[in-house]
């Protein structure tokens, strides 16, 4: 997979929680090609093309962020302001992936500019069908904006 | 000059009366003149006719002897004519009664001779000679008759000449007479005007250096208001010299307020009034103003014309500034006596008023003007005897001060009276005590009784003061502690004993308490605290007559009162520090729980969703029982995620602030059934009674009816006729609300576990739950302050109670 075609990118630390993910959108036939990052600093530096990417073209942007909120080193708030801080990022969508709607993150989340935000829930089908429709919704639907 | 011109009239009288005599003369003399002239005439007449008549008997008798001739004959008629004609003559110019008549015998001889004549010879000799003799005889009667009235004219006009001879001597005599004295009295005259000349210069020049001399300013000016003459005086009083200031005009010395005034004063002496003494005011050369007295005359020229003013003025500047100061002395004295507040008269040694305050005239209720110059004895008769007269007499006898306290009865007045006295003077202060000795009186009775309080509480002090701050009573044995004896402050007015500044310390509240009010402070002296009441004693009319000042040493008090204050604020200190540490602890379990249900979700997430991927990846080669222990497995991951929901929900709850309302129950319950049977609509009957609207956390409300709602449907589903009751009541101060079921209800004495979180009476497969729900519903209740509480019997249903009080207004 070529980095510049990536469309989407998760950026989750749990392999598992990242695993379910993709398997969901593969099964809803969102075969959109995707980027796994294991935590923030990472995908800062695949967003911003440093570090390890400091070779990516960074003037072509994924078109979805799914952005797990609690990851070691750089967390999800800190990568979501550090996305919308920058014109480079600021446009593209960011689904906020948290594992209970009570977390106070949310609403930071969302004063941030994150566009939605979906519930890890413990059972998996309702978990899945949040993921497929999240990405039709965003992929499908969603025009990038120019 | 009057006399003089008598005398002159007098002469010219004189003259002119002898003027009249000698025209008066001269007539008369013209007139005998005249006369005289006549007679000289009748008289030459006369003689002419007897030549005439010599001359005709001649030629008649030479006719008559010799005849005529006609020579003779014209000579003849030619005498005759002329005879004729003396005869005419004579008829009209003889005056004289005998010579006229003599005349007319004359004639008519005369003219019968010539008759006879013409006739001729007609006569005898004889008669001729007869006629002839008797015309002789009366002419010369005639002729003798004329000469004598000649010469007695002659005689009248020497007569006549000789009084006018005298008139002229004396006339001359008189002219010559009032010419030498009209020349002596010009010449007198001329001698005493040189005299007066000399006499004036002198005059003015002791004038002028008068006028010099004096200390007033003098000068004049014109009526336009040009000064003209200008004295050494003005230039002193002024500071104008006479060069600088002769030529301008007066308004230079008028201050500008005082022009019109001058300018009407100016009109006043243009009618040629004086102005005498008038005070008023001028601005010299430097510009001050002075006090002057100015007198101001109208000068008049010759014809009494006038033609400007005179002015002195005298600087009275000082004298005003005197007068003034004394004014000013005066009227603070007698400020100052009318401003105390005792009585104050003035008595001279005759006891007489010479002076009387206001306030003595209201103690007495008289006027001054009833009083001054009275002998006191006679206005008050019945102080005659008393301790005052005989101070006052004392005190003008021994010229000591004298004081005395008297009670006069008939106007019921107490008086303190202190007499000063001064020479021919004497000064008395009079106070009015009257109000002091009543409240003395009234003290006097319960003086025991404050005598005893006082000696009753330790470290105490009551003091009781009159309206005038005078202490009346003061007792107990914090007196000491002041530095004070009883003697000393009682009897005397506070401010007059106590410090100025202490005093004015406390004069706020005695105006206070004598305002009514009563009130009590605690105050700290010395390192001793103490507790100040202020009690306005007032007698049967409420009329406020006294103080009562209690002071108390609280000191042990206000220190054990002080360890409180530090306990509590130790505590306070302590409570903060404690909560400070709980929210911490708060914190940190907040924190915990997300990273618990955050931690704990994962795996479950992982256990479920792997059991799924299994599922749908090898459901072929996974067998039934293999798929029961899959699904068992997904379901008790499931079962702890909502576990841990439910526990995260249940602390975010008890965290959560009351944001309390007036909810309406009835709409509130409603809403919840409806939300309840979303989806999944019950079969149970749900009745809901008339609920009171309370104040309460909607959204937390929302939960506890949720929760028992649910409840009651879940524990009720299973019986015959499923039915829920929700009702509502007031009771004291709280009100009540129920929700009952007839559903499996539960033993009462698992009842204590029913509200443990996680604590369940129930087994999962029998009523699915988490055990935290009424947990939740107990927290959201004590949270608004009330209980909840239950009642059950196995099998017959349960009824759930929650209780909502009052709010207390803070």
């Amino acid at each position: 997979m070529q980095m510049n075609e990536v469309e989407i990118l998760l950026i989750e630390d749990n392999m598992n929680d990242a695993e379910m993910t993709i398997r969901s959108l593969t099964k809803n036939n969102i075969l959109n090609p995707l980027m796994h990052v294991k935590d923030g600093e990472e995908a800062i530096d695949f967003l911003f093309g440093t570090g390890s990417y400091s070779d990516r073209d960074t003037s072509v942007q994924p078109h979805l962020i799914l952005l797990d909120l609690k990851m070691p080193k750089v967390n999800g708030i800190d990568v979501l302001k550090k996305l919308k801080a920058s014109e480079l990022t600021r446009k593209i969508p960011v689904v906020v992936l948290t594992s209970s709607n009570e977390n106070p993150d949310i609403k930071e989340c969302y004063a941030l500019g994150a566009n939605s935000y979906i519930v890890k829930p413990v059972d998996f089908d309702s978990f899945s069908r949040s993921i497929s429709q999240l990405g039709f919704y965003w992929i499908l639907l969603n025009q990038k904006p120019v | 000059m009057r006399k003089n011109r008598i005398v002159y009239i007098i002469a010219i009288v004189v003259m002119l009366g002898i003027l009249l005599i000698f025209n008066k003369e001269y007539q008369v003399l013209s007139l005998y003149a005249d006369i005289s002239d006549e007679n000289y005439r009748v008289h030459n007449v006369f003689l002419d006719l007897a030549k005439y008549e010599n001359k005709e008997r001649f030629f008649r008798r030479s006719f008559i002897r010799e005849g005529s001739s006609d020579e003779m004959n014209q000579l003849f008629e030619e005498y005759k004519n002329t005879i004729i004609a003396d005869l005419d003559t004579l008829h009209s110019i003889v005056k004289d009664e005998q010579l006229q008549h003599t005349f007319n015998q004359l004639k008519s001889r005369i003219q019968t001779q010539l008759n006879e004549s013409s006739e001729r010879n007609s006569l005898t000799n004889a008669e001729v000679s007869q006629n002839d003799a008797l015309i002789d005889s009366l002419l010369h009667q005639g002729i003798s008759r004329s000469l004598l009235l000649v010469h007695n004219n002659k005689q009248q006009i020497h007569k006549e000449i000789l009084w006018l001879r005298w008139g002229i001597l004396f006339f001359i005599v008189v002219t010559s007479a009032s010419i030498i004295v009209l020349f002596i009295g010009l010449s007198k005259q001329k001698s005493k005007r040189r005299l007066n000349l000399k006499e004036l210069k002198q005059q003015q020049e002791i004038l002028a250096s008068i006028v010099n001399l004096s200390e007033d300013a003098i000068f004049s000016k014109t009526t336009d208001g040009t000064i003209i003459t200008w004295n050494k005086g003005a230039e002193k009083i002024y500071g104008y010299t006479a060069n600088e200031i002769i030529g301008k005009k007066n308004a230079v010395l008028i201050p500008g307020d005082l022009r019109y005034e001058d300018e009407q004063i100016f009109k006043r002496i243009m009618l040629g009034e004086q102005v005498q003494n008038y005070e008023t005011r001028r601005v010299t050369r430097n510009g001050n103003s002075i006090s002057v007295s100015v007198t101001i005359s109208p000068v008049k020229d010759s014809k009494g014309n006038i033609v400007g003013a005179a002015k002195i003025s005298r600087d009275i500047t000082e004298r005003v500034q005197l007068q003034e100061k004394i004014r000013l002395q005066n009227e603070e004295l007698t400020g100052i006596l009318e401003r105390i507040t005792d009585g104050f008269i003035i008595l001279d040694n005759d006891f007489r008023y010479v002076f009387v305050n206001k306030e003595i005239c209201k103690m007495v209720n008289r006027r001054p003007e009833d009083l001054i110059g009275k002998i006191v004895w006679e206005e008050f008769p019945e102080a005659i005897g008393s301790p005052t007269y005989y101070t006052i007499i004392n005190a003008r006898d021994t010229q000591q001060f004298g004081s005395s306290v008297d009670y006069y009865p008939p106007l019921g007045l107490w008086q303190e009276n202190r007499v000063y006295p001064g020479g021919d003077k004497l000064s008395i202060f009079i106070r009015d005590i009257s109000e002091q000795k009543r409240a003395e009186e009234k003290i006097a009775k319960s003086e025991k009784i404050y005598k005893t309080i006082a000696s009753s509480i330790p470290g105490s002090l009551i003091c009781i003061m009159d309206t005038d701050y005078r202490y009346l009573l003061i007792e107990g044995d914090m007196l000491e502690g002041f530095g004070y004896t009883r003697d000393e402050l009682v009897g005397n007015k506070a401010s007059a004993v106590i410090p100025s500044e202490r005093f004015n310390e406390v004069l706020p509240n005695l105006r206070r308490v004598f305002n009514g009010e009563s009130f009590s402070f605690d105050s700290k002296r010395n390192n001793r605290y103490v507790l100040n009441r202020y009690v306005p004693l007032k007698d049967e009319s409420e009329q406020i007559y006294a103080a009562m000042i209690v002071l108390i040493d609280v000191t042990h008090l206000k220190l054990a009162e002080e360890k409180i204050m530090e306990l509590n604020t130790s505590l306070e200190t302590k409570v903060a520090e404690r909560t400070a540490q709980l929210e911490a602890v708060n914190k940190e379990l907040e924190a915990f729980t997300y990273s618990v249900s955050h931690d704990l979700r994962a795996p479950l997430r992982a256990i479920n969703g792997y059991a799924k991927i299994v599922e749908e990846d090898y459901h072929t080669i996974i067998n039934d029982e293999g798929k029961r222990l899959l699904k068992v497995i997904k379901d008790n991951a499931t079962k702890m995620g909502a576990l841990i929901d439910e526990l995260l929900r249940f602390s975010k709850l008890g965290r959560k602030a009351l944001n309390r309302s007036w909810v309406n129950m009835n709409e509130l319950v409603t809403e919840v059934i409806r939300e309840m049977n979303y989806g999944n609509p019950t079969t149970v009957q749900i009745n809901i009674g008339k609920l009171h609207t309370v104040p309460v956390d909607k959204t937390l409300m929302h939960h506890v009816l949720f929760n028992l709602i649910s409840n009651a449907v879940k524990y009720s589903d299973k019986a015959n006729h499923p039915m829920v009751e929700i009702n509502s009541e007031k009771k004291d101060s709280s009100w009540i609300f129920s929700v009952k079921d007839n559903g499996v209800g539960f033993d009462m004495k698992y009842a204590d576990k029913l509200f443990g979180v996680f604590q369940r009476l129930h087994s999962e497969s029998e009523f699915p739950g988490t055990g935290v729900g009424l947990a939740i519903v107990q927290r959201i209740i004590t949270k608004h302050g009330g209980n909840v509480w239950a009642n059950a019997e196995l099998n017959k249903g349960a009824q759930f109670y929650f209780s909502i009080p009052e709010q207390q207004e803070n």
